[in-house]
């Protein structure tokens, strides 16, 4: 499978800090790609510089075999903004007409784009109305339709489903998943771990700039461990060396901390099983259980396990 | 094809906002209307209070002259058909009729000179009959020097090689200001001409006075808001990019040097718009007459050029969109101001405003308008001309490389 989007050693910097700190990565030919981070990682510098809207300090990049930048690679490229990038005072249908024109789009071929989009959409209905009467959602799908008019080979979404209702977004994630399958790559960036988790063939994690994994979902889980994490308050005087030795032999389960407090980690290779014999064991010790969290091991302990913060820091 | 579609979007979007639909349309006709209205009857004709003019006539013809220019003057003056605009009063000697402006008892005062007739007969090199207004009366002003403008037509017309020229001076009373109208004779004047002066009121089918004072107001305020517009083009870039609009333009296969370039032909198409219907519609409504097509289509290529070319000079000052407003409102009003924009139907302003007004475009561009109203052609125009448009190109180059080095900074194409 050949590379649509190749990134080596890609670097940006604004004064003293590093947005983009020599990044590698490769999008293949059809893949759903993730860019998963916190805000302020470093994911919308990334796409900027991909999109040819800002000049990078160092390293390279393509898309689709052509330098970013170029005329050709944006004309391969659609690129959905993080913010609403419309003009409130024209019609969904003359906005789609003028951005159709700006990829080269004319006459026939023009109308039937935007006919489909507004289809696909859902905003055929409305395509005469003035984008400035448009709920937050009905803006995000045509700031996406606005990027698909020329049928472009790679498109990158940046958080296109921020500040928007359930249902806007499921429909969001429907149609990138649709565009995906249609044969469009795409380069998703999301601070929301479940759409990484939903949509991605292949998810990379980005913090401080630095790419700090990537792979598939399962990959990236492997890498944490496949322990399930049960946090445990036990209630009243607690003596830590007497609870730590309550649980320190109970079978496929191994006590990862302990807090003077009575607070307790411990892994499990599962949990369901373990959680039975936990609460025997402090019963049994009269030690009560206040309270009992399970994780199970997600893209956001993953996070967790490789930068020491949660990813909504 | 792309620069096309971007000018036409910008169209369409400044099309549809109505406040600056009032700004470029509305306002500029609603104050000519204002004035069109205070001065007109429902007849349409005009409706100015009289004005006193007190009359020294000091002329002394020679012996044995065929006419007395003075005399055929002050009667041509004191006419019946121009008694609803002008009240004459002689007086005896120059001091008493400035003494009647300084006092109020008169809004102008005109000294015959003692060497009229000779002048007018070639007797004498020249002859200088000094108009004293009082410049807290310009509407005044303007209708006296209207009517003494047509009496002197018809003397110097009686004397077949006559020319007459205008010309501003300080006036010596009270501060006012005053206008004298020299008469230059020929040499070879012939002697024992006639000095029958016939004399009409300015009505009938010639420009009246207030539809020409309506047309001055109406070319200084057109010019006023076309500025205003030109500023607001321009700063449709900080909007753009405020909204995430450029920045996504950036992203498409267009270049920089296009979407900059639409940028300003959709603000010039726009001026064009604005400057075509405030022309066409204020000739419908007002019966203004605005020159000859060729003068009247460089006036407005040349004020399109000025204000858009200033519009992206004063871009280069602000930061944000909410700067721009109260920015262009101070700059464009104090520069119209001074380009004489705010008193365009004032005869009486001193040399000093005049030169001031020359340091604004708005100043050359009503300086332009000014000759094309007075139905002058293009080489009278020249000059006006090529300094409005000269001024708007050097905005131009000082102010596109700064726009052009901030809106594309970074930017990898």
């Amino acid at each position: 499978m050949s590379e649509a989007i190749a990134v080596a050693g890609l670097s940006k910097r604004f004064g003293d800090v590093t947005a983009v700190d020599a990044v590698d990565l490769e999008v293949r030919e059809g893949e759903l790609f993730s860019l998963l981070g916190p805000n302020g990682a470093g994911k919308t510098t990334l796409m900027s510089m991909l999109s040819g809207l800002l000049r990078p300090d160092a390293g390279r990049a393509s898309i689709v075999g052509h330098p970013i930048g170029s005329v050709a690679a944006r004309a391969a490229l659609g690129v959905v903004p993080q913010d609403i990038a419309l003009y409130p005072d024209l019609s969904a249908r003359e906005n789609l007409s003028f951005w159709g024109r700006m990829y080269d789009l004319r006459g026939e071929r023009l109308r039937r784009r935007c006919d489909e989009l507004l289809e696909v959409v859902g905003l055929a209905d409305r395509q005469r109305d003035r984008v400035g009467t448009f709920s937050g959602g009905m803006k995000r799908r045509l700031n996406i339709a606005a990027a698909l008019l020329h049928e472009p080979r790679v498109v990158v979404l940046d958080e296109p489903t921020v500040g928007i209702d359930p249902q806007s977004r499921r429909a969001i994630l429907d149609y990138v998943q649709a565009l995906n399958r249609d044969g469009a790559t795409v380069l998703y960036t999301t601070h929301y771990m479940e759409e990484a988790q939903e949509l991605s063939h292949r998810i990379a994690i980005l913090d401080h700039g630095r790419v700090l994994a990537l792979g598939t979902h399962e990959e990236l889980v492997r890498k944490v461990g496949e322990h399930d994490v049960i946090d445990l308050e036990i209630a009243g005087e607690v003596d830590l060396e007497h609870i730590v030795g309550i649980f320190a032999d109970l079978p496929g389960v191994q006590v990862d901390g302990a807090e003077g407090d009575g607070s307790l980690r411990l892994l499990a290779e599962d949990s369901e099983t373990a959680l039975p014999l936990l609460f025997q064991r402090a019963a049994a010790h009269e030690a009560p259980v206040r309270s009992v969290t399970v994780t199970e091991p997600n893209l956001e302990s993953v996070f967790l396990q490789l930068t020491g913060r949660a990813l909504r820091d | 094809m792309k620069l096309l579609a971007l000018a036409w979007k910008d169209l369409r979007r400044q099309s549809r906002s109505g406040l600056l639909l009032v700004m470029m349309l509305g306002a500029p006709l609603l104050l000519t209307g204002l004035i069109d209205l205070a001065f007109s009857s429902p007849a349409g004709t005009p409706e100015i209070a009289t004005v006193t003019l007190a009359v020294a006539n000091l002329d002394t013809p020679p012996t044995g002259a065929p006419l007395a220019a003075g005399h055929t003057l002050l009667a041509a003056l004191s006419a019946p058909e121009l008694a609803p605009l002008v009240h004459v009063v002689p007086v005896d000697g120059a001091d008493a009729a400035r003494a009647m402006v300084a006092r109020g008892d008169a809004g102008a005062a005109l000294v015959i000179p003692a060497d009229f007739t000779a002048a007018l007969l070639g007797r004498a090199s020249s002859a200088t009959a000094t108009l004293t207004t009082d410049p807290a009366r310009p509407l005044g002003a303007g209708v006296v020097k209207d009517v003494i403008q047509r009496a002197l037509d018809g003397l110097s017309g009686s004397a077949l090689a006559a020319r007459l020229t205008l010309q501003q001076v300080a006036g010596p009373a009270a501060g006012a200001l005053a206008m004298q109208a020299a008469m230059l004779v020929a040499t070879d004047a012939p002697r024992g001409a006639s000095a029958g002066v016939a004399m009409e009121a300015p009505a009938g089918s010639s420009p009246s006075f207030v539809t020409r004072m309506a047309a001055q107001v109406m070319g200084a305020m057109m010019i006023f808001f076309v500025f205003f517009t030109g500023a607001y083009g321009a700063s449709s870039l900080l909007r753009e990019q405020e909204e995430g609009t450029l920045p996504r333009l950036y992203t498409t296969p267009t270049g920089a040097a296009t979407v900059l370039g639409g940028k300003f032909l959709g603000t010039a198409m726009t001026l064009a718009v604005q400057i075509a219907v405030l022309l066409s519609v204020s000739a419908l409504v007002f019966g203004i007459r605005w020159g000859r097509p060729l003068p009247l289509v460089l006036a407005s290529a040349a004020l399109i050029i000025a204000a858009a070319g200033f519009g992206v000079l004063l871009l280069a000052f602000v930061r944000t969109s909410r700067q721009s407003g109260p920015m262009f409102g101070v700059v464009l009003t104090v520069t119209g101001m001074v380009g004489g924009l705010m008193t365009s139907t004032f005869t009486n302003l001193p040399a000093s405003f005049e030169l001031a007004s020359r340091f604004t475009p708005q100043g050359w561009a009503m300086a332009a308008w000014r000759l094309c109203l007075d139905g002058r052609g293009v080489g009278a125009m020249a000059v006006s001309l090529v300094v409005t448009v000269a001024i708007g190109l050097a905005c131009l180059a000082v102010g596109v490389p700064l726009m052009r080095r901030r809106f594309t900074q970074g930017v990898a194409s």
